[in-house]
């Protein structure tokens, strides 16, 4: 078994800089959970505290139930894997992998079971009496996943552990963590910068920005769904677009734009005050088009763009326009022929766009 | 390349813990300062070990405490190692550069800070300090400082290496700078 509750955790470092605010979660057994954001938001420093090398400042964390706030590191039943490896250097993999089972004073025998066991579903039978030096990037770190494997620990605690890897070795180890994860299905805190690592592996994704939680949800629910203008932003690529304007009558206008608001949308947006309120429209350069049936069926969310860049990816291009003073990207179908200079009509999804509240930055849907 | 040194300091000691200490660090020269206190040259650049995952993994599989300090060759003309090592057993932290050491030195104790003055004085002309000084006080910016010292932006970038040279305290960081600043403009 291996749940998390975190309970108003906070950490506060010397000269009062906060670096966690009133932290509240609960982990699943056997979930996969990332915790993602950008740099300084808080997702390392949570992920040290419950591997014990960062003090709590305040707040309870609980494993399995048991407050482990005052529990040393060794005695938490989890398995830390480094960013850097952290194997020791002097002593074989057979060794590294041992290694932890060896200080908690496992017999022989038994130790000997559980890396060859490890070994074998990440294929380092071959390697086990080679040195981390006489190892690949990508070997190194599977033996850091040995060490965690073999101490049958509740709870694998990972902090940017593909970082290190060159772009091909990590899509493929990022697979194969999966992989582990589907097999021996222990609980998983991941920590990573990468939304494609956070979309393609949680389970789970707690989205982070300066010390809070922005928003928990299965990758579709922070991507579909976000909470603010924050998660909207991080989570997608090109990210998703923001337009600055207000209602009038059935549409949302800016000073060059107007679009038509569906119904549905639009009376959420009035029965919440947003009638005289300044909004922020969010729509994903997917949900941007070019062809007919869309323009059909959204008459009246035509807009005019003029094209500052083209970049054709192969199956589609990627338009960056701009929208009066707002900077947005389009991606259209790669069969237009579009050049530098051209204004095109595309038409907005509206059925997909977003309303965000300016002032609070929060998306604003039914309550 | 100048030789670095790593301080090591330990909260407990014995031969299973040293020779794991061994294998991360040692890779020529080992000094024993006191029990709980090594110094290790090394060879590779300080930034390149990945000092922060050591002490987590020491710290979660010993339950020691490890704090490290990467130390260049050059500035032991200037302080002594034992006083770098007292000062490193008073600092928070698990990890430092030299230049933490001795900005916590120069704050915390008046006796070394007009030690360490005297001891750079020597080596330091009076245009060096100038130099310096200028520099700090165009925030670090090579083009407005080369302007009001009237030099040349490379004869700026010049003396600034030199300086590095003679001392060993890289001064086109902000950690660098601030030695000479608490030292020379106060």
């Amino acid at each position: 078994m291996g749940q998390l509750l975190f309970k108003n955790i906070k950490k506060v470092y010397d000269g009062d800089v906060q670096a966690v605010a009133d932290f509240n979660l609960e982990v699943d057994d056997k979930e996969f959970i990332v915790f993602v954001g950008p740099s300084g938001c808080g997702k390392s420093t949570t992920l040290r505290m419950v591997a014990g090398l960062e003090e709590i400042t305040e707040g309870d964390l609980y494993i399995d139930g048991k407050r482990v706030n005052d529990v040393a590191p060794k005695d938490r039943n989890i398995a830390m894997v480094f960013q850097s490896y952290a194997l020791y250097p002097h002593m074989s993999v057979y060794d590294n992998m041992a290694f932890g089972l060896k200080l908690r004073k496992m017999p022989k025998e038994k130790i000997k079971e559980r890396v060859q066991h490890a070994a074998k579903i990440l294929g380092l039978e071959e390697l086990l009496n080679r040195k981390p030096k006489a190892l690949s990037g990508g070997q190194r770190q599977r033996v850091a996943l040995g060490r965690a494997i073999v101490r049958n620990a509740e709870v694998f605690l990972m902090d940017e552990p593909l970082s290190n890897l060159d772009a091909k070795l990590r899509v493929q180890m990022r697979a194969e963590i999966i992989k582990l994860h589907a097999k021996i299905e222990t609980t998983t805190v991941y920590v990573t910068h990468d939304q494609i690592e956070a979309m393609t592996m949680a389970d789970r994704i707690v989205i982070m920005d300066d010390g809070y939680i922005m928003q928990v949800g299965t990758p579709s629910e922070v991507y579909d769904h976000p909470d603010n203008m924050f998660v909207a932003g991080f989570i997608g690529t090109p990210a998703m677009n923001f337009i600055h304007g207000k209602i009038d009558g059935k549409n949302f206008v800016t000073e060059t734009m107007k679009v038509e608001i569906p119904k549905a949308k639009l009376d959420i947006l009035k029965k919440q005050g947003f009638e005289k309120k300044p909004l922020v429209l969010g729509i994903r350069p997917e949900d941007i088009h070019d062809d007919n049936a869309v323009r059909e069926a959204y008459p009246n969310a035509q807009v005019d763009f003029k094209v500052d860049v083209a970049e054709l990816l192969g199956s589609e291009t990627n338009i960056s326009a701009q929208i009066g003073k707002y900077d947005v990207i389009a991606r259209v179908d790669a069969r237009t022929d579009i050049n530098i200079g051209d204004t095109i009509n595309l038409v907005l999804d509206m059925n997909k766009a977003h309303f965000f509240d300016k002032e609070t930055k929060k998306v604003i849907r039914e309550d | 390349m100048e030789n670095y040194l790593l301080l090591v300091q330990v909260s407990r000691v014995n031969q299973t813990i040293k020779a794991h200490l061994d294998g991360f660090f040692d890779h020529g020269k080992k000094e024993v300062l006191e029990a709980k206190s090594f110094l290790y040259q090394t060879s590779l650049y300080a930034d390149h070990l990945p000092h922060e995952d050591i002490v987590g993994l020491l710290y979660s599989d010993f339950n020691i405490k490890v704090k490290i300090a990467a130390i260049g060759e050059k500035i032991l003309s200037f302080v002594s190692i034992d006083t770098l090592n007292q000062t490193l057993k008073k600092m928070p932290e698990e990890i430092y550069a030299v230049e933490d050491l001795l900005k916590h030195l120069i704050i915390t104790n008046p006796k070394a800070q007009k030690e360490l003055r005297q001891s750079f004085a020597k080596v330091l002309s009076h245009s060096d300090i100038l130099t310096l000084n200028t520099y700090a006080a165009n925030n670090l910016n090579t083009i407005k400082a080369s302007k009001s010292l009237f030099l040349h932006r490379n004869t700026l970038t010049y003396r600034l290496e030199a300086i590095k040279e003679k001392t060993g305290i890289d001064v086109k960081t902000f950690k660098g700078i601030l030695i000479f600043n608490l030292l020379f403009s106060l």
